[in-house]
């Protein structure tokens, strides 16, 4: 894949995420326990760690999670979105390389399960409030069952595309 | 690792949590008495089984105020000025759930998990000092 390709597959990418990220800001919240949601968008990180590599994955993951804050107004929701993203992100990168492709659906489980994690010590450091942790296990119950479909759904995405010449 | 390997070493990990979070706050919950923090801090204790009639409670912080009722026997926070509405919707702290929290206004309403300070008889609170 050439430099110019990776750049414009990287911008598709982030536009969908960004579209994803939005469209799902705007269903309302299934339970009473804040940062439950299915987190689709991280079918793009993924699609973009696994296809253009990690610098253009990591740049797709910092322009969605900022410019999601803006466009869905919830500016505080960006430092937690990000310390979460990064954190999901350091794990997924490394379960890249200890996880075969064929087993995408298990990196993106950790992802979630590390991304949860790092919101809710964002949360719990911003506002001191240490009786945030109570949502710690039912927020690892919803990473494990969200990382498992939108690692699903990027695993099959991948594997259809790698058929095609969109990837070439 | 196998596939299988993975689903179920996951699956453990789903039903460990799930039950940790059934079951952990009943464990920490200790009597009826509840207390309201905010920034970490304790406002106030609430002994709901000597609580005759509803009240109601205002806690102001940055993203506006929190309207707690305290009635006989239960706790809610019955209207928020932040756009989530997350505590509002949690409605009243249940028997051994988890606590109410409001992260704009910091604000925590949960179960004491220490019964060893005096109470007032005749209202069934104490004011923080």
């Amino acid at each position: 894949m050439t430099k110019t390709r990776k750049l414009t597959t990287t911008a598709i990418l982030t536009a969908a995420a960004l579209v994803v990220f939005v469209i799902e800001s705007q269903i309302p919240s299934l339970t009473s326990v804040p940062g439950i949601k299915l987190g689709l968008s991280n079918v793009f990180t993924l699609f973009a760690l696994y296809t253009v590599g990690a610098p253009w994955a990591f740049a797709l993951l910092l322009i969605r999670v900022v410019l999601g804050g803006l466009l869905t107004g919830q500016t505080m929701a960006i430092l937690y979105s990000l310390s979460g993203g990064l954190l999901a992100f350091g794990a997924m990168l490394l379960g890249r390389r200890l996880i075969p492709e064929k087993q995408l659906w298990v990196v993106s489980v950790f992802g979630a399960i590390f991304h949860n994690i790092g919101q809710i010590a964002a949360a719990v450091l911003i506002t001191s409030t240490s009786e945030i942790l109570y949502y710690l296990p039912i927020l690892l119950v919803s990473a494990i069952v969200t990382g498992a479909f939108t690692g699903v759904s990027a695993q099959l995405v991948l594997k259809r595309l790698k058929q095609s010449r969109f990837l070439k | 690792m196998k596939t299988r390997s993975w689903i179920i070493l996951f699956s453990a990990l789903l039903i460990t949590c799930l039950a940790a979070w059934l079951i952990l706050p009943g464990l920490l919950q200790k009597g009826e008495v509840v207390g309201i923090y905010q920034d970490g801090e304790l406002l106030r204790t609430v002994d709901l089984s000597k609580i005759t009639k509803t009240e109601t409670m205002t806690v102001s912080g940055s993203a506006g105020d929190n309207v707690i009722e305290i009635s006989p026997g239960s706790i809610c926070v019955a209207s928020a000025d932040c756009p989530d509405q997350t505590c509002v919707k949690h409605g009243p702290l249940r028997e051994g759930g988890a606590p109410i929290i409001c992260l704009p206004n910091r604000l925590v309403i949960r179960w004491m998990e220490d019964t060893g300070t005096e109470y007032d008889a005749m209202t069934g609170t104490q004011e923080a000092s």
